[in-house]
């Protein structure tokens, strides 16, 4: 329990100091003054965020319709293909498997250099949502894999062709009512990794915008602690949610395996 | 309600192996016919080449004349029941229940209250509302029964249905399932590896071994005049002994290695192996039996007792009353009912 504590400590500490850096006037504290770029007398400050939202609105937008378009690419490639690779295993699906999941292990410099290398003359936002697939898509297979095995899909399909249903009544009645949650976590993950990705990002893209994660690096090199520690929070307030929906889901959905039919 | 199932020549095929070899049988019109073997031998390979869920290699399914044998299996309106339930964990009883007449566009209303009757036959039916994962193994058993009778299917497929249930659950849900499969006489094929199961069901049994079919028959017949050494000693046990046929002063009889009696009319005289059941050899009075031997062991199994007795050097399983148990070393006088041997050619 306290190494529990003390975890938690070590790794929401710096976070929530950097959420009160965005807002409370360090000056008042005796702290240096280089920190704060609101008014000097005030404890709340909270221009940080309109700054943001004024000069980087458009990253903002650039990342959150990145992320959305991966979770949409992924949830129509990656969940069909999950399927075909479960239900129909063929000598060679296993390295098929392997192969989609290496990118997780590249560094983002090497991909990107791939990518250009293969496809230089498509750089911009295009190639940048090339690279987020090829780090995305691993994680949408791999859930839907997980849970397809776990279920035994080709018995419940059996028992659904045995009592009628056609192919596509199949999967509509069957198969895709039990991946939900697996499609729900699996969009979570893409989305939170999407919008967290820097390198590829980073490296791929041509001028501005430039993705969400790229405002954290501007302001931190270029601006005071408080503009940047308000793009750090807007950041977090994005992904922290996911990421607790994703343990959320999770949960649920492993309580239901071991109780399930 | 009283369809003819036919198949002919049924071949599969895995690899080298050969999992069924051309399986032939006219299954009975409004009867169950139980398919009985051990693991491997066949059986619910040829009954998913009846269901349509494995494409055979060879011969022909019929129904009522028709060759099925390449119509899917959701089209056949056949009712199946497996041995791991396989019930849809995301919908709850009644709507399992619901789904074959669902995905036939059966109205909501019509279809619930179809669902309810079939949840009532096999007396579910407060259960209806219940998620997959609340009920207990032996009631998931019965959703799964109630939703492959739902839609009136015309032939009920059952693949080892109770194997996954504990013993004393078994037996009454067997006994309930073979009234309610009276009730409704629908052309049902039960597959099992379990003899009791196999002969309290079925109006008819197929013995299968090693991809094909061994026997076919009643289970009286099948019991009493097993075809082979393999059904003597699977369906129930058997002494089995080698034995000759001589013609005797005009007389056949037939000689054992620990006694010679009057064969039964008809007998080829020549090699043969005999079958004797444990409960045709009788424990009687010194002097009125055909031959003396030792008792060897002698174990209790509740409502009878398993005996083993040396007479001439041959080991003989005989049964006996539990309140007349000879204790091992005593000599006893045994009479077999020779009407009840049974002659198989010799040859296997």
């Amino acid at each position: 329990m306290a190494v529990t504590v003390a975890l938690m400590a070590v790794i929401l500490l710096p976070l929530f100091v950097v959420v009160l850096g965005s807002c409370v006037n360090a000056s008042l504290l005796g702290l240096s003054t280089d920190l704060w770029s609101g008014s000097r007398h005030d404890i709340f400050d909270f221009s940080a965020f309109g700054y943001i939202f004024e000069n980087y609105g458009d990253w903002a937008l650039f990342s959150l319709e990145l992320a959305l378009g991966c979770v949409a690419i992924c949830l129509l490639v990656a969940v069909p293909a999950g399927y075909a690779l479960a239900r129909h295993p063929f000598p060679g699906s296993g390295l098929v498997e392997e192969l989609v999941l290496l990118p997780l292990s590249l560094p983002g410099i090497t991909l990107s250099m791939g990518l250009l290398a293969a496809y230089g003359e498509l750089r911009g936002p295009l190639l940048v949502l090339a690279g987020h697939l090829l780090y995305t898509i691993p994680f949408m297979l791999r859930v839907v894999m997980a849970t397809l095995r776990s279920f035994d899909v080709a018995r419940l399909e059996t028992a659904a062709q045995s009592l009628g249903a056609s192919l596509p009544q199949r999967l509509y009645l069957v198969i895709l009512p039990n991946l939900r949650h697996a499609m729900m976590v699996g969009s979570l993950l893409v989305f939170a990794v999407s919008w967290g990705e820097f390198n590829v990002s980073f490296l791929l893209n041509r001028g501005r915008p430039q993705t969400f994660p790229a405002v954290l690096y501007d302001t931190y090199t270029n601006q005071s602690i408080q503009v940047s520690s308000a793009a750090t929070t807007i950041f977090l307030a994005i992904v922290i949610p996911a990421v607790i929906a994703i343990q959320w889901l999770g949960g649920r959905e492993s309580s239901d395996m071991e109780q399930g039919a | 309600m009283n369809i003819l199932v036919e198949a002919n020549n049924l071949r599969k095929h895995y690899g080298s192996v050969t999992a069924v070899h051309d399986f032939s049988h006219r299954f009975a019109p409004g009867k169950i016919t139980a398919i009985l073997g051990p693991s491997g031998s066949g059986k619910s390979t040829t009954l998913a080449m009846i269901a349509g869920l494995i494409e055979p290699d060879g011969g022909i399914v019929r129904l009522d004349e028709t060759d099925i044998t390449r119509m899917p299996a959701e089209k056949r309106d056949f009712g199946l029941v497996f041995q791991n339930y396989s019930l849809f964990p995301h919908l709850s009883v009644v709507e399992n229940v619901e789904f074959g007449l669902r995905v036939r566009g059966i109205a909501r209303a019509e279809r619930r209250r179809r669902a309810s009757a079939a949840l009532e036959q096999v007396h579910i039916p407060h259960l209806a509302d219940r998620r997959i994962h609340q009920v207990s193994g032996g009631e998931q058993q019965r959703v799964a029964l109630a939703r492959a009778l739902a839609f009136a299917p015309r032939l009920l497929l059952l693949d080892e249905p109770l194997s996954a249930l504990d013993a004393k659950l078994r037996e009454s849900l067997r006994v309930e399932l073979g009234r309610l499969l009276k009730q409704l006489s629908l052309t049902a094929i039960y597959v099992t590896h379990d003899q009791v199961e196999a002969m309290s069901l079925g109006h008819e049994l197929i013995i299968m071994r090693g991809g094909r079919i061994e026997q076919a028959g009643t289970p009286l017949e099948v019991y009493t005049r097993p075809a082979t050494p393999f059904v003597a000693t699977f369906l129930g046990s058997a002494n089995l002994f080698e034995g000759e046929c001589v013609q005797v002063n005009g007389q056949t009889r037939l000689r054992l290695p620990f006694v010679e009696l009057p064969a039964q009319e008809g007998s080829p005289t020549g090699p043969c192996r005999v079958m004797l059941r444990p409960e045709d050899v009788e424990i009687v009075a010194d002097g009125e039996g055909q031959l003396r031997g030792e008792v060897t062991s002698s174990v209790f199994l509740g409502s009878r007792a398993c005996l083993t007795v040396i007479a001439e050097g041959c080991a003989l399983a005989v049964d006996a009353s539990n309140d007349a148990m000879p204790s091992p070393g005593t000599l006893v006088s045994l009479r077999i009912r020779h009407a009840k041997l049974r002659i198989m050619p010799k040859g296997e």
